[in-house]
């Protein structure tokens, strides 16, 4: 179950076109939303692109119906990392070295900006 | 006013097929309403709107010698008018007839059936309580005004106008520009059959302006807008043009001497320039200029009336005056279109930051051979012919974030016009079309949009822009290929953006004008999304093109004239049927404080000074009970709705339990309201 009004979108695709990173993900967000309506949120939550999320919130910005694709990779995020008994919280070391793991990349600056905005507020 | 006393009820219980039986049982609303005494007989039917359900009706009244019935049914805004004939063809007045509506308000919108059948009981027992105070009303007759007043001079207008003025009415043409021709006079083709706009618009604003039977007011503006269907009053403004139209012969010396040169022009999407005194494009409609006040150095100095001395038959005039004309008209046809979405929102797209970054519109002018390029596609920036041109549609459309909610419905085929258009005059071009959906509901049009496709080579990118940087000469997009799955970034020297399309400028107010409402976007609302779509919700007030939603040129034409059908079915009429539930001021209870009289947006209400007391003009009064609500000493009274049938129906609903069918009604102990009782 999501929060994130996946049943608006339409597909046409903005929030990739908008994304500065969907040129490296495997899954580009425009099908983030339709994975989540068919039931296979499961492929999602395994897919690199949740690590490579920016958490920009252009693809939200974007968006003509409002859905908001960056808290899908969020909660694919958070949901995987419970399940692997991590409790911390997502600016901690240890959250950002899974991630720089996970990716096999070094974190990129802005995710870092992005979770410690999201901790301090 | 005759007093019936009613005691004699016949109620008749619709299944409506299954939308009422399925949820309600009817047979046992049947039962439970026979238990007032006054209901002489009750019978259900499947449907009571057929000619066999208003037969067994009639034969009721008569076999039965019922003397007021009422109708378990749907909404009295789809039958009423049925049952009221009906009960006229029995021999009764028509306004004893009540509607319990147990549709639209019980049987659609519950799922319980015992608790929607208990309702049922509980909407018959009030009609039946209304019905029993109601009173003989006969309506009246008002006169017809054999005159329309077309609001909007664009393709809508002009067919509307020609469609009434054809039948031998008189038509008073309203246009806002120095000019008719709207939307349709600034495109180059129409899709799908690529016909040329102008060479098939120019006749039409030839006739509408010669047509013996049309008056034509440009530059003019609905400023006020008084009385009812066949007797409306309206007042224009009609600007100053400042050149005398009898005068002018059009020769155009007046802006060739014009020092004010530089004025962005509005009919070339300001891609050209226009004088202070202009016409705004060579096919005007009437062929006379007007002078921009605000631009024009004489009004702005004083000095200057370079074009009052090259005007030989001397039609300049600065001291013209704005004309206030009061126009008397039977209806009223709103053709008031279109604009289109400003980009602002739509930053990304680098509308403002890049000249090669257009509309739609623009390109229509770009391609026109009247246009500012005389027909060349050439880029704004450095006027050179694009190798490639990429459009991004649905700009504002289908975007409930920045932009409408709507498909603009036009812009799939206008784009594929387009796509074909350059192909045609530059085959050496690529044309490519990000797009969401291609949607072509038309006749010929998914023939035309495969046409753009196969027999052209335009290609078609399901996906969208995210962002456009310019570097150099190009523009950079930064894409998606939904198809593809993954991002699509390429350059291009052209951007065309398929905008939105939204009502015109000042919609709102005219509408309100008018007393008739729009839509959550601000387009007219149709009296009826079916059976009514070229009415709007106030009699004498027909809707004509885009003004009442996105539409192409085909289907305005097709609304303009249905709209003219219905306008000529009021102007011919010798008198028009008017509405007996009126106000009806108790002058004996009345103190004259004129509360009513400033509630009533109609202004059907006055003081009588010699008697102090109001006095209701019948003719201008539309029913609303406003005044009736008001009336601090309960002297006004709505007559079909008075004060005793509402209370009488209240009660019914609140003070009799449903389990006790035959609990004695309260009565009033301060009866102030006006209302006659027989309790």
């Amino acid at each position: 179950m999501t929060t994130v009004m996946i049943e608006r979108c339409m597909t046409c695709g903005r929030c990739s076109a908008a994304c500065p990173v969907a040129f490296a993900m495997d899954v580009p967000p425009h099908f983030w939303a339709v994975r989540v309506r068919q039931g296979e949120g499961e492929s999602l939550a395994r897919a690199e692109a949740i690590w490579s999320c920016l958490a920009c919130f252009c693809c939200a910005a974007r968006c003509p119906r409002g859905v908001r694709p960056v808290e899908l990779a969020e909660q694919a995020r958070s949901v995987t990392l419970r399940k692997e008994n991590h409790t911390a919280t997502f600016a901690d070391e240890t959250v950002l070295q899974i991630i720089s793991k996970k990716s096999g990349k070094a974190i990129p600056q802005q995710l870092i900006v992005a979770a410690m905005r999201k901790k301090r507020a | 006013m005759t007093r019936v006393i009613i005691k004699r009820i016949g109620v008749f219980v619709c299944h409506c097929g299954s939308n009422i039986k399925a949820t309600v049982d009817t047979a046992a609303v049947v039962d439970a309403i026979q238990s007032d005494a006054s209901v002489v007989h009750a019978a259900e039917y499947p449907y009571f709107c057929a000619e066999g359900g208003q037969q067994s009706i009639i034969n009721a009244v008569h076999a039965h010698a019922l003397d007021a019935v009422v109708v378990c049914a749907c909404s009295p805004r789809m039958h009423e008018a049925t049952f009221r004939k009906a009960a006229t063809r029995a021999g009764l007045n028509p306004y004893f007839v009540e509607i319990a509506n147990i549709r639209e308000q019980n049987s659609w919108v519950h799922k319980n059936k015992e608790a929607a059948t208990q309702k049922a009981v509980q909407l018959a027992r009030a009609a039946i309580a209304k019905v029993k105070r109601a009173v003989p009303l006969f309506p009246g007759e008002s006169a017809v005004t054999k005159r329309a007043l077309v609001i909007g001079g664009g393709i809508a207008g002009i067919q509307s106008a020609l469609d009434i003025a054809e039948a031998g009415f008189e038509v008073v043409l309203v246009e806002r520009t120095p000019s008719i021709g709207g939307k349709m006079a600034q495109l180059d083709k129409t899709f799908p059959t690529l016909d040329c706009a102008a060479c098939i618009l120019t006749p039409k604003m030839v006739e509408a302006a010669t047509h013996e039977h049309i008056v034509l007011h440009t530059y003019t503006e609905v400023e006020k807008v008084a009385g009812y269907v066949g007797n409306f009053s309206v007042t224009l403004r009609k600007r100053a043009r400042n050149v005398d139209m009898q005068k002018c012969t059009g020769c155009g010396d007046c802006y060739a001497a014009c020092p004010v040169k530089r004025i962005p022009n509005e009919f070339e999407c300001g891609l050209s320039n226009r004088a202070a005194i202009y016409v705004p494009f060579a096919q005007a409609v009437p062929n006379v200029p007007v002078i921009d006040r605000e631009r024009c150095a004489y009004f702005r100095s004083g000095k200057c009336g370079r074009c009052a001395e090259v005007c030989q038959p001397g039609a300049v005039n600065f001291t013209q005056e704005d004309e206030i004309l009061t126009i008397e008209c039977g209806i009223i046809v709103v053709a008031t279109g279109y604009q289109l979405l400003s980009p602002d929102m739509f930053g990304e797209l680098s509308y403002h930051d890049s000249a090669d970054v257009i509309t739609s519109l623009e390109l229509e002018r770009f391609m026109n051979a009247a246009g500012p390029t005389g027909g060349k596609l050439l880029r704004p920036s450095d006027k050179q012919v694009p190798r490639r041109v990429t459009f991004v549609q649905c700009v504002g459309s289908r975007d409930t974030t920045r932009g409408k909610p709507y498909c603009s419905k036009i812009c799939c085929m206008y784009t594929a016009k387009h796509a074909i258009a350059i192909k045609e005059k530059y085959p050496d071009s690529d044309v490519e079309i990000f797009y969401i959906d291609v949607r072509t509901p038309g006749k010929n049009f998914d023939e035309f949009y495969r046409r753009a496709v196969e027999a052209y080579g335009v290609r078609y990118i399901k996906g969208q822009i995210g962002k456009v940087v310019t570097t150099g000469d190009k523009l950079h997009l930064q894409a998606v290929d939904m198809l593809e799955g993954r991002r699509y970034n390429t350059t291009t020297d052209l951007l065309v953006l398929a905008t939105a399309i939204e009502p015109a400028r000042g919609a709102k107010t005219l509408a309100q004008m008018l007393n008739t409402a729009t839509d959550t976007n601000g387009f007219f609302s149709e009296a009826h999304p079916k059976l009514r779509p070229v009415e709007s919700a106030t009699a004498g007030v027909f809707l004509s093109g885009a003004c009442h939603g996105p539409k192409d040129i085909p289907e305005t034409v097709a609304q303009a004239s249905a709209a003219a059908a219905k306008a000529i079915g009021v102007l011919v009429k010798p008198k028009l049927v008017t509405n007996p539930c009126i106000a009806q001021v108790n002058e004996t209870q009345c103190n004259g404080c004129t509360i009513c009289n400033a509630v009533c947006p109609y202004l059907a209400l006055s003081r009588d000074g010699e008697r102090g007391c109001t006095t209701v003009n019948a003719a201008l009064c539309q029913g609303c009970g406003g005044c009736a609500a008001a009336c601090p000493s309960g002297a006004v009274d709505l007559l079909g709705f008075s004060h005793a049938q509402i209370h009488a129906e209240v009660d019914a609903l609140c003070l009799q339990p449903t389990t006790h069918a035959n609990a004695a009604p309260i009565k009033h102990t301060n009866n102030a309201h006006g209302g006659t009782t027989d309790d």
